[in-house]
């Protein structure tokens, strides 16, 4: 900081050395620090501030309890300490229910890869497209490394072949395959919305509308260049009546699906926040929840399922995964993922667990009153304006202060409701009413 | 409250006006307040801030930013009203005891406080005979929660000067008057000059520049603990500093040499003079657990004062009271 003349730290003091005859009121004060004074009183004020020792020392020892803050943000932007435990273990689930899942897509895989690698062998002859590579995108994206990209061949080759090579006798499914994406537009929608659900399913299984991209891409592509293929009547009904069935297996996974899902997830709709928009690798480890629900059901249900689909375990993971949310009497946010069987405390600002908290410290962890679980929407709220929220299902909590135009919330915080991820009204023990429409970015007061 | 002016005309139409409007707003009803007698605190509250010859909008302007549900309860606190005190302590009775565990930063210290300010608040001490609640006294201009933090503040600081007096006397012997009046300037050789340059330039500081002057150099506040207080940005004092410091440099060798001062003479005489303040910094560092750069000194800060180290609210005060002698 400036150093600043000695003449003029003199002068400060002597203007606070006089003792102010009467110290401003404790109504004063408060209003002053809560920046509710209006300009004139405010200036009335800052002069008694400005040479009263006392005073100054009354305003800051009065200051509410916020020393958690400044800490939490510090170390939200700067410590590696947010990304070491909470994080992993979340991680590790999402990483598990890929390995299980890409296993059983291996598995299920391996019983057509005769017909796979057939179709490649016979695309290598074939000139490649440069476009050809794009419909590998979305499925990546879909989350299935290792089985996707050999059935992606399948279908992005097979349109590149200006002229039908000759089939492989001993491969019957080659052809199901190879004319399905190209038969017409609807039967090769089906197609290759099937396969990629079927690997979706059992690998991520996000965002259903993925796999219908993908789908369409094939299929402007087959569309394209290769009309002629339609000829191969004789191949295309057999695929047709093959996918038909698929198809039906398939909407009845679906179906499944929506319905225990719809279960599991009446509490707290889990898997909401995932509909509707895109999904990213990112995404898939944040919504680790909804990813092991919905691969449950697609197992469990689908009698057209892949054999063997390891799949199976994942009811264990349904229970974890849907956590309940609750407030002790004593005011602690508490976590259960067992239904309510158990619960664990959570204590929002993670800053003060990893900095080997004493009693006084812990006492400044707020007493909650409010929480409000909208899927991996986390708010909550209690004493002294303490406002957390939490966009990953508790993991990561983000202190949350509303003000609007210099105003801020006061007061316990003694409801809080968020019909959907963005809009919220929370009210205060001081009858104050806060609304926002954007997750919390922007706070009206009513 | 001190002794009631009358309530003029303007406040008491203004009262009147909004009196259906505040009343329910505090529900003071439930408590056993009456219309009449919640339209004379009213009344009263806003006599009391309100400077004489007031204009009815500003009454009401005023009237409406009274925070009346904390105002009713509180009040009916006061008298006594049953169901007011529970909700009172429902609602406070543990943050009480949490911003004087705060404030004085030690177990047995914050009981004490909040007891003593519990007993005032119930009204065992007695005034003329009556026995008075210190909640009568609350005028909701801000949060009853606010408020109470800072009685609480108040208390401590009443208090700790007390103490501090006493240890003073004790210590008399060994450092010398430390209440002695603003002491002599220790270098006399201090141009007379200089200081009336810093005189002027200070003249031309607001209140609020010289609080934030006050508080960072005198109190040693961190710039968090002031910019909290200020309710801005910590960054915004951090600047305002170090434009503060770069003005008054600035204005007062200007000042100097408006006095007839050779430009190199006035920039000497302020050197001489920073290097005094350099003892004085010195000193204040030495509290400081002699963090060397300006981002860690605050850091080091802020963390220490979570952990409660129970002498550094006294260090500023110390510094104030018997510092530079």
């Amino acid at each position: 900081m400036e150093k600043i003349p000695q003449s003029v730290v003199k002068r400060l003091r002597e203007s606070t050395a006089v003792p102010a005859s009467s110290h401003l009121d404790a109504d004063l004060l408060t209003a002053f620090a809560e920046r509710s004074l209006a300009d004139r009183e405010r200036g009335l004020v800052m002069e008694h501030l400005a040479a009263c020792g006392d005073c100054r020392e009354v305003v800051t020892l009065a200051l509410p309890e916020l020393e958690t803050i400044p800490e939490s943000s510090v170390e939200k932007s700067h410590g590696p300490g947010w990304f070491v435990w909470p994080v992993l273990r979340w991680g590790a689930l999402a990483a598990a229910v890929l390995v299980v899942a890409s296993v059983g897509v291996l598995q299920y895989t391996h019983q057509r890869a005769e017909q796979t690698v057939a179709v490649v062998r016979s695309q290598e002859r074939a000139p490649e497209l440069p476009k050809a590579a794009e419909p590998t995108l979305p499925a990546t994206r879909v989350g299935q490394p290792a089985a996707s990209p050999g059935q992606l061949e399948v279908r992005k080759g097979a349109p590149q072949k200006g002229v039908p090579e000759p089939m492989h006798p001993s491969h019957p499914q080659n052809h199901r395959t190879f004319a399905s994406s190209n038969k017409d537009d609807q039967s090769a929608a089906i197609g290759s919305a099937t396969t990629a659900r079927i690997g979706s399913g059992s690998g991520a299984s996000i965002a259903p509308g993925q796999d219908a991209t993908a789908a369409d891409q094939f299929n402007i592509q087959a569309k394209k260049s290769a009309p002629e293929i339609r000829q191969q009547a004789a191949v295309g009904r057999t695929s047709e009546t093959v996918e038909v069935q698929a198809d039906a297996g398939q909407v009845k996974t679906g179906a499944g699906a929506v319905n225990s899902t719809e279960n599991q997830f009446a509490q707290n709709q889990a898997n909401l926040p995932l509909q509707g928009r895109n999904v990213t690798s990112l995404d898939v480890v944040k919504a680790k929840d909804p990813v092991a629900t919905a691969a449950g059901p697609v197992a469990a249900t689908a009698p057209m399922g892949p054999p063997g689909m390891p799949l199976q375990t994942s009811p264990a993971l349904m229970l974890r995964a849907s956590p309940r949310w609750s407030i002790s009497p004593a005011g602690v946010l508490q976590r259960s993922f067992d239904g309510g069987k158990t619960w664990a405390n959570i204590i929002p600002n993670g800053a003060g667990k990893q900095q080997g908290q004493d009693a006084k410290t812990a006492l400044a962890v707020p007493v909650f009153r409010a929480v409000s679980a909208n899927g991996l929407e986390i708010w909550v709220g209690g004493s002294a304006s303490a406002l957390f929220h939490s966009a990953d299902g508790g993991n990561l909590w983000t202190r949350v202060a509303p003000s609007e135009g210099g105003t801020m919330l006061t007061g316990d915080i003694v409801s809080i409701e968020f019909p959907d991820a963005l809009h919220g009204n929370i009210t205060t023990s001081t009858t104050e009413i806060w609304s926002t429409s954007d997750s919390g970015q922007t706070w009206q007061k009513q | 409250m001190r002794a009631t002016k009358s309530i003029s005309a303007e406040v008491q139409s203004a009262v009147s006006e909004l009196l259906a409007e505040l009343q329910a707003k505090s529900g003071c009803e439930k408590y056993g307040i009456t219309p009449e007698a919640f339209a004379e605190i009213l009344g009263v509250v806003a006599t009391k801030y309100l400077p004489s010859g007031s204009q009815q909008a500003e009454a009401r302007e005023f009237l409406l930013t009274l925070r009346v549900e904390e105002l009713a309860l509180a009040r009916a606190c006061a008298a006594g009203h049953n169901t007011a005190w529970e909700i009172f302590l429902t609602r406070y009775r543990e943050k009480l005891y949490q911003s004087a565990l705060r404030i004085a930063r030690e177990d047995s210290a914050a009981r004490e406080l909040a007891d003593n300010l519990y007993a005032e608040l119930y009204g065992m001490n007695t005034r003329d005979e009556e026995r008075v609640s210190k909640l009568a006294s609350f005028t909701g201009r801000g949060s009853l929660e606010g408020w109470l933090r800072t009685v609480l503040a108040q208390e401590f600081v009443n208090r700790y000067r007390r103490t501090k007096r006493l240890v003073s006397l004790d210590e008399e012997g060994e450092e010398g008057s430390q209440f002695a009046a603003p002491e002599p300037e220790p270098i006399a050789a201090v141009d007379s000059r200089l200081e009336s340059a810093t005189d002027q330039a200070f003249k031309g500081l607001s209140g609020e520049e010289r609080m934030i002057l006050a508080a960072y150099y005198l109190d040693g506040r961190t710039l968090a603990e002031i910019a909290r207080s200020l309710g801005v940005h910590e960054s915004t004092i951090s600047r305002k500093l170090d434009k503060l410091g770069k003005q008054l440099r600035k204005k007062i060798l200007a000042n100097m040499v408006q006095q007839g001062m050779g430009r190199r003479q006035a920039e000497e005489a302020l050197e001489i003079d920073v290097r005094d303040l350099r003892l004085d910094i010195r000193h204040s560092l030495a509290q400081e657990s002699g963090g060397p750069a300006f981002s860690e000194k605050r850091e080091v800060r802020v963390k220490s004062e979570v952990p409660g180290a129970p002498e550094q609210p006294i260090e500023p005060l110390k510094e104030k009271l018997g510092g530079s002698s």
